[in-house]
């Protein structure tokens, strides 16, 4: 038990964002290191931190989340070079709108922004391309389940449709969670598909996802980000 | 030497007059000459335009170093000793780093409202750091013992500097929220510990 238990809640990221650049700016090298420390866990740059991590994100500041491209930009200028692509993932997630906000603490670089814009739609677009082949490849000739959505005679019907639309969703959001749990209508597969939905789940996430994370900003790899 | 004009001169001498005829008290002091000043309702009433070396400060409030130790008492046990809880350190809201408006001083030229900050003004400070409009007071060795690097900053120009408030302005150009902060860190130790927990978040 602390003898202090308050002491060592992580502030709001105001407080946050003002010590990261007092201690900067004025040399306060060591408690600097604390402060950036204390960003891995939330902005992994690693998988296996990612996967263990319980908090993930702007989410480690608490109820008051400030806004992702808030804390991308502060990253940014105070050079937290490997929490950036984890960073920029987490403000590419919000969708163009949020992403191009023009408040004073987050209208973000253009080139930052073209760079996660691009990065973003590159990842959906083949986390739509993984869905379509979950759809339409199911083992050459779909699923012999005849309730589950996949199965090969069922039509491209509104509800197959948004299960697609879904699928791909949550794949690029690289969730930990159970992927069929994030389906609003329930569970539209069969056993066996479900459980191999998770296996593609998890493959996506690392390959498709986690691997191009540093692409949003321009790098070709986890190396070059790190 | 400045002296009135023969104008001015008779104008006083019959203000005097006037005063003095009314009942005013004059006192002869040996080897002092007195110098009439000549007021009238209209000077009173308006802006009195005195020069002061000293800036003007209406509703100034002095406080101490917060030192955000807020100590709870619990109940009393049956032996009859008290029981009291540890005090908690918390830094997890900007509230009492918000700078108010304590009152105005007017920074040369340019006749800004400058504003005291409502946490960092310590009347015992011998150095003013102004970021924006916001003035903090505070000691210059202790500010230049915890950083080289603004120990560098205020060296050279405290000695050059303006004394609007009695003592050495400096200006940064760090935000108002961002020097509290610093400030807050410097001057409370655990301020901010080896590592937040951040996985108590949730």
């Amino acid at each position: 038990m602390t003898r202090f238990p308050a002491r060592n809640k992580i502030p709001e990221f105001t407080v946050f964002a003002s010590l990261l650049r007092m201690t900067t700016k004025y040399g306060f090298s060591d408690i600097r290191e604390g402060l950036v420390e204390d960003l891995k866990d939330a902005y992994p740059a690693k998988w296996e931190d990612f996967e263990a991590a319980k908090v993930l994100g702007e989410e480690m500041f608490g109820p008051a989340k400030p806004h992702p491209n808030a804390v991308l930009k502060l990253f940014l200028e105070q050079g937290i070079k490997l929490a950036l692509p984890f960073a920029a993932y987490r403000a590419g997630l919000g969708g163009p709108s949020a992403l191009a906000s023009e408040g004073p603490s987050t209208v973000l670089p253009r080139l930052t922004l073209a760079s996660i814009v691009h990065g973003i739609g590159g990842m959906r677009r083949a986390m739509t391309h993984v869905a379509q082949n979950i759809a339409y490849t199911w083992d050459l000739g779909g699923c012999p389940e005849s309730a589950c959505v996949l199965n090969v005679d069922t039509n491209l019907t509104k509800r197959r449709m948004e299960a697609l639309e879904k699928i791909s969703n949550v794949l690029v959001k690289n969730s930990e969670g159970d992927i069929l749990s994030s389906l609003r209508f329930g569970n539209p597969f069969c056993a066996d598909c479900a459980k191999r939905l998770k296996n593609i789940h998890r493959d996506c996430r690392k390959q498709l996802v986690w691997a191009r994370l540093p692409s949003l900003l321009g790098w070709e790899s986890w190396e070059g980000a790190v | 030497m400045w002296q009135n004009s023969e104008e001015e001169r008779n104008g006083i001498a019959e203000l005097t007059e006037e005063c003095e005829g009314e009942g005013g008290v004059t006192t002869e002091i040996p080897g002092m000459v007195r110098t009439p000043v000549a007021f009238t309702p209209r000077d009173i009433s308006t802006t009195v335009n005195i020069a002061t070396p000293f800036p003007t400060l209406r509703g100034t409030k002095y406080s101490s170093v917060p030192h955000d130790v807020k100590p709870s008492f619990g109940a009393y046990t049956n032996d009859g000793v008290a029981m009291v809880s540890s005090p908690t350190l918390s830094i997890s809201t900007v509230s009492d780093l918000t700078p108010t408006e304590l009152g105005e001083i007017e920074e040369g030229n340019s006749k800004r409202i400058a504003i005291r900050h409502e946490t960092f003004y310590l009347e015992d400070g011998n150095v003013e750091i102004a970021c924006g409009q916001t003035i903090f007071r505070v000691h210059s060795t202790v500010v230049s013992f915890s950083s080289p690097n603004l120990r560098d900053m205020l060296s050279p120009s405290i000695l050059n500097a303006p004394m609007p408030g009695g003592c050495p302005r400096v200006g940064f150009k760090d935000s108002a929220e961002d020097f509290a902060v610093l400030l807050k860190m410097i001057y409370t130790p655990g301020y901010v510990p080896p590592h937040f927990d951040v996985s108590s978040v949730n």
